[in-house]
């Protein structure tokens, strides 16, 4: 690994003059289980690495007038086992839990998963399903980005160089939100996702669904929503042809690559029957299939 | 070689505490902290190439030289010289840290003229770079197929599969003289190392030390001298301080020996009623720029025998045996081919095959393992599981050698205060054989499970100054080692004996050594403890060194497999539920050492079967996926439940066990999968797109 300068602010205020000085040529680090990779592979040559430090907002993790505030340190293992998480947003919890090792869970965190902004992000697709809201901090000012507006390619996203991720916040929606979430992966723990699929339905007391949420992962340049296939189910009353419909729908949002992990066509038709699989066994109710 | 107090039990591996705790000191860990001799330890490492071949034009080290804490720099290939797959050596550093050197790297200067070059093992083939066939012919060879009634013909590919020790390649050396010098190398074999490296250095063999007390894991890529020992070794000359040079894992992708590829079409032919008339496999793979990609004879009986095989050269690394070196892919292709004739007869398989298995052993096995599968109860034609998720069974077979021979000198030493030390300089490669070895020990000398486990027993290996051993491969280790230790504590023993007979007045050959005493067989009750007798040696210590004598071994063993899987026919995803491994080792030393080795087998099996292959690009020529993350193996949540039924058949001595558990996992699993689906996937690994390509889901 090439040498940098290690910094470590002692508080938000700290870390906010540290990005400023620094810039582009500065790193946060939040976890380090991606960064330090990139950097040992010398993908990334930061002359600084920037510790976000292990205060408050950053190890916030609490509900809030109807919002869960979660810091940018709080770690994998953390949302994995936090009752408050497994209870209110259990597709977090689980995505959580779906990413790495344990080791690895113990160090990485949700502010490091959502910058690294890699396509496969395990939480990512549950953060979308969840209408996650990102506040961005600079020296001076503070801007929140809904996470569906936030990634623009594969490690690219809107935060500028100088802004800091301090906190994820999410509204609870209650219990008629159901959510699931699949991740496809050869291996069923340490691995990468070949595909990610969460859902999460709003349904009325008439058992029409009111609102959608269809997010999926590691099949297109960013994590993305189906807004297509979401509004398709908007209103309706869900039967089979419908799902399957919807399926369909979310398929086309895809556009997913052949790579090591798996090809094209292989993820295109995974996107088509995870998410009918999901909308299936949250809607219909049918006895869950299939196993991981 | 019946069980005894020692021999056949459940002994936890004498090193395990030092394992667990840490103090236990792989290459990888050694230091002045470990070995005073290293201070001031440098750190080594290897520029290799970037293009998979290329002459090189021109290499300057000069400006690494004049880089920070940089030692040492030597340039390994001459200008014009001709590399011929990525990664292979071109120049060392040595410098004061890992980082150091790595950044001196960086700033030689290597300029390449790219060559035409070749990585893809079919497109190869084509290009007619390959070995003029190589043919076996029994019986009447192909000719033979006129005999048969029904035949069935397929081709099966398994991938190049790379050993992925959990401890990389690598050697730490020390001079200790003008023309001594000390080597700790993580290695399957001790005294070859310390040979060649003294070939290598010109120096008396006597002169070299080479250690390995513990290492992590070695699957055949470790059994001789690699490139890097002697790289350290003039390093270390060259800087005057002792070099630490151990591979990254890319590295031991790239350059430390894999396990070839193979295509093969396979055509059985058979009687109506199931006898096997006929066999031939005309099959061609990779070893990269070396050879060495044949597989051997199927296991079953074949009166008409034809196989040829033509080896491929590619611009890759070259191959190195694997445990149970080509075995597994010829039983993946073997038993998938019978699975297929069964379908194609409407037999059960196993009956299939127990007709057609010449091994009597084996044939009992098949019995076994189908009862504790429960075959009967729960196998079901091919084609007949239906819903989202299916369940399937098969099985696959297994034969090896695992003999032993002459080549150990084992020393026992017991002393007056009833301590006994046991020395012999082979090494433990993670199956136990520490452990082993004192078995032998304790075995010898009528020494309690309880007597080996305390401070008074003390077991060392791994040290070229101990007495030679062999290397350990070809699983001849245990069968090599276990009659020298024995025979130098029954005479150890026979020496302790003749003080007792004094003190007793009884003749030496009526005593008995067994459970800590040491008594008259006629009269058990007349006898001393272990300690009583040993304070009656003269001096402090007796000591007695013994080499293997027949009798204690055998060779020659048969095992077979079943596995059962669970296919989610929507997503692709193999789940194995169950293997059950029947296997025959002759006489079981130690039981719990011996089930590892089974369980550790299946797992490297099931890896095969359902994860790893190395994946190289064709158009850059360079391997994609040469790190644990994309190179994938089985983790602890791949591993089922494993039943292991050792045969236990004393009266076959001691034969070794670490490569025949690796050789039906695959073609077991593959079975299970065909079973479960109707329809078969004959390449390995068997990844969800492939399932569903089978099932015609996904376009090929």
């Amino acid at each position: 690994m090439h040498s940098f300068d290690y910094r470590a602010p002692k508080d938000l205020e700290e870390t906010l003059e540290e990005a400023a000085h620094w810039g582009e040529k500065g790193r946060l680090l939040a976890g380090g289980t991606d960064l330090i990779l990139f950097m040992e592979r010398g993908r990334l040559r930061p002359e600084v690495v920037i510790e976000v430090p292990r205060t408050e907002p950053f190890t916030t993790l609490e509900e809030t007038n109807g919002m869960i505030r979660i810091g940018a340190r709080v770690t994998m293992g953390q949302l994995e086992h936090s009752p408050l998480i497994r209870e209110k947003l259990p597709v977090l919890s689980q995505a959580a839990g779906e990413v790495g090792s344990v080791q690895i869970r113990n160090l990485a965190t949700i502010g490091g998963n959502i910058v690294t902004a890699s396509p496969a992000g395990d939480t990512l697709p549950a953060l979308l399903v969840l209408d996650a809201q990102l506040m961005l901090q600079k020296k001076g000012s503070l801007r929140t980005v809904p996470i569906d507006q936030f990634f623009l390619g594969p490690g690219q996203t809107v935060r500028e160089p100088d802004e800091v991720l301090t906190e994820v916040r999410v509204p609870v929606k209650g219990d008629r939100f159901v959510t699931q979430f699949y991740k496809l992966a050869v291996r069923s723990y340490m691995d990468i996702a070949i595909v990610d699929v969460a859902i999460g339905v709003y349904t009325n007391g008439d058992g029409a669904v009111e609102d959608a949420r269809i997010a999926l992962g590691s099949v297109a340049p960013t994590p993305i929503r189906a807004r297509e296939a979401e509004e398709r189910l908007k209103g309706q009353v869900p039967t089979e042809t419908l799902i399957d419909e919807v399926a369909l729908l979310a398929q086309k949002a895809s556009s997913p690559i052949t790579d090591q992990r798996g090809s094209a066509e292989y993820r295109w038709l995974m996107v088509y029957r995870l998410t009918k699989r999901l909308l299936t066994n949250a809607l219909l109710n049918s006895s869950a299939s299939g196993h991981r | 070689m019946a069980a005894t107090q020692v021999r056949g039990q459940r002994i936890p591996r004498l090193d395990a505490p030092a394992k667990v705790t840490g103090r236990a000191k792989y290459t990888y860990d050694v230091d002045q902290t470990s070995d005073p001799r290293l201070k001031g330890m440098l750190y080594g490492a290897i520029l290799r190439s970037r293009l998979p071949r290329a002459r090189i034009r021109r290499i300057d080290t000069s400006k690494a030289e004049k880089m920070p804490g940089v030692r040492a720099v030597m340039s390994l290939v001459g200008e014009g010289a001709e590399v011929q797959y990525a990664g292979e050596a071109l120049a060392a550093v040595a410098a004061e840290t890992w980082e150091q050197a790595k950044d001196a790297l960086s700033a030689i200067e290597v300029e390449y003229e790219p060559l035409p070059f070749e990585v893809d093992t079919d497109r190869a083939y084509e290009k007619g770079l390959r070995s003029s066939p190589r043919v076996e012919r029994r019986g009447r060879g192909e000719d033979g197929f006129d005999e048969a009634d029904v035949v069935v013909e397929a081709t099966y590919r398994t991938p190049v599969q790379i050993h992925t020790p959990l401890e990389t390649h690598g050697s730490v050396v020390v001079w200790t003289g003008p023309s001594q010098v000390v080597v700790y190398d993580s290695t399957q074999v001790l005294f070859s190392v310390r040979d060649s490296l003294a070939r290598e250095l010109n120096l008396p063999p006597e002169n070299v030390q080479v250690i390995c007390e513990y290492m992590g894991g070695g699957f055949g890529s470790k059994l001789w001298m690699q490139h890097y020992t002697p790289i350290a070794a003039r390093l270390s000359r060259k800087a005057g301080a002792p070099v630490k040079l151990m591979l990254s894992r890319e590295e031991d992708f790239l350059a430390t020996g894999n396990n070839p590829d193979a295509v093969q079409t396979i055509r059985i032919g058979a009687k109506k009623d199931g006898t096997f008339v006929a066999f031939s496999r005309r099959s061609y793979g990779t070893g990269g720029v070396g050879g060495g990609a044949d597989l051997p004879a199927p296991v079953y009986r074949f009166p008409h025998l034809y196989l040829e095989h033509v080896d491929v050269t590619t611009n890759a690394g070259p191959a190195a045996p694997l445990r149970a070196p080509k075995w597994p892919q010829a039983a993946f292709g073997v038993d998938s081919a019978i699975d297929e004739l069964a379908a194609k007869l409407g037999m059960d398989p196993v009956e299939l095959r127990i007709k057609n298995d010449p091994s009597e052993i084996r044939r009992k096995e098949w019995q076994i393992g189908a009862e504790r599968i429960g075959w009967k109860e729960k196998w079901r034609p091919w084609g007949s599981h239906k819903g989202v998720l299916r369940r399937g069974l098969g099985c696959g077979a297994s034969a090896w050698g695992g003999g032993g021979g002459p080549g150990s000198v084992a020393e026992v030493e017991i002393f007056r205060d009833g301590s006994v030390v046991v020395r012999l300089g082979t090494q433990d490669i993670g199956t136990g054989t520490k452990t082993v070895v004192g078995i032998a020990a304790a075995d010898g000398l009528g020494l309690t499970p309880e007597f080996l486990r305390s401070d008074q027993f003390r077991v060392y290996i791994g040290d070229t100054r101990l007495g030679r051993s062999g290397g350990s491969g070809g699983s001849t280790t245990a069968a090599s080692v276990y009659p020298a230790v024995y025979d130098a504590a029954d005479k150890a023993l026979a020496r302790l004996k003749e003080f007792v007979a004094k003190k007793l007045g009884v003749p030496a050959d009526r005593l008995v050594s067994q459970g800590g005493r040491i008594f008259d067989k006629q009269n058990p009750t007349k006898g001393l403890t272990w300690g009583e007798a040993t304070r009656l040696l003269p001096t402090e210590a007796i000591s007695q060194r013994g080499e293997w004598r027949p009798g204690m071994t055998g060779s020659g063993v048969a095992g077979c497999q079943f596995a059962e899987v669970e296919v989610d026919t929507e997503t692709g995803i193999v789940r194995v539920v169950k293997v059950v491994a029947v296997h025959d080792c002759g006489a079981v030393i130690n039981r719990l050492t011996a089930e590892s080795q089974v369980i550790g087998g299946v797992t490297q099996g099931i890896s095969f079967a359902l994860l790893e292959g190395r994946l190289m690009d064709w158009q850059t020529g360079l391997m994609i996926n040469a790190d644990l993350e994309n190179y994938k193996l089985a983790g602890a949540f791949e591993v089922p439940e494993i039943d292991v039924v050792l045969l236990d058949m004393p009266e076959r001595g001691v034969i070794g066990l670490g490569e025949p558990p690796i050789i039906p996992t695959a073609a077991a699993i593959a079975n299970a999968v065909a079973n479960a689906l109707g329809v078969r996937v004959r390449e390995l690994p068997i990844t969800p797109d492939k399932v569903l390509k089978a099932l015609g889901k996904v376009p090929s």
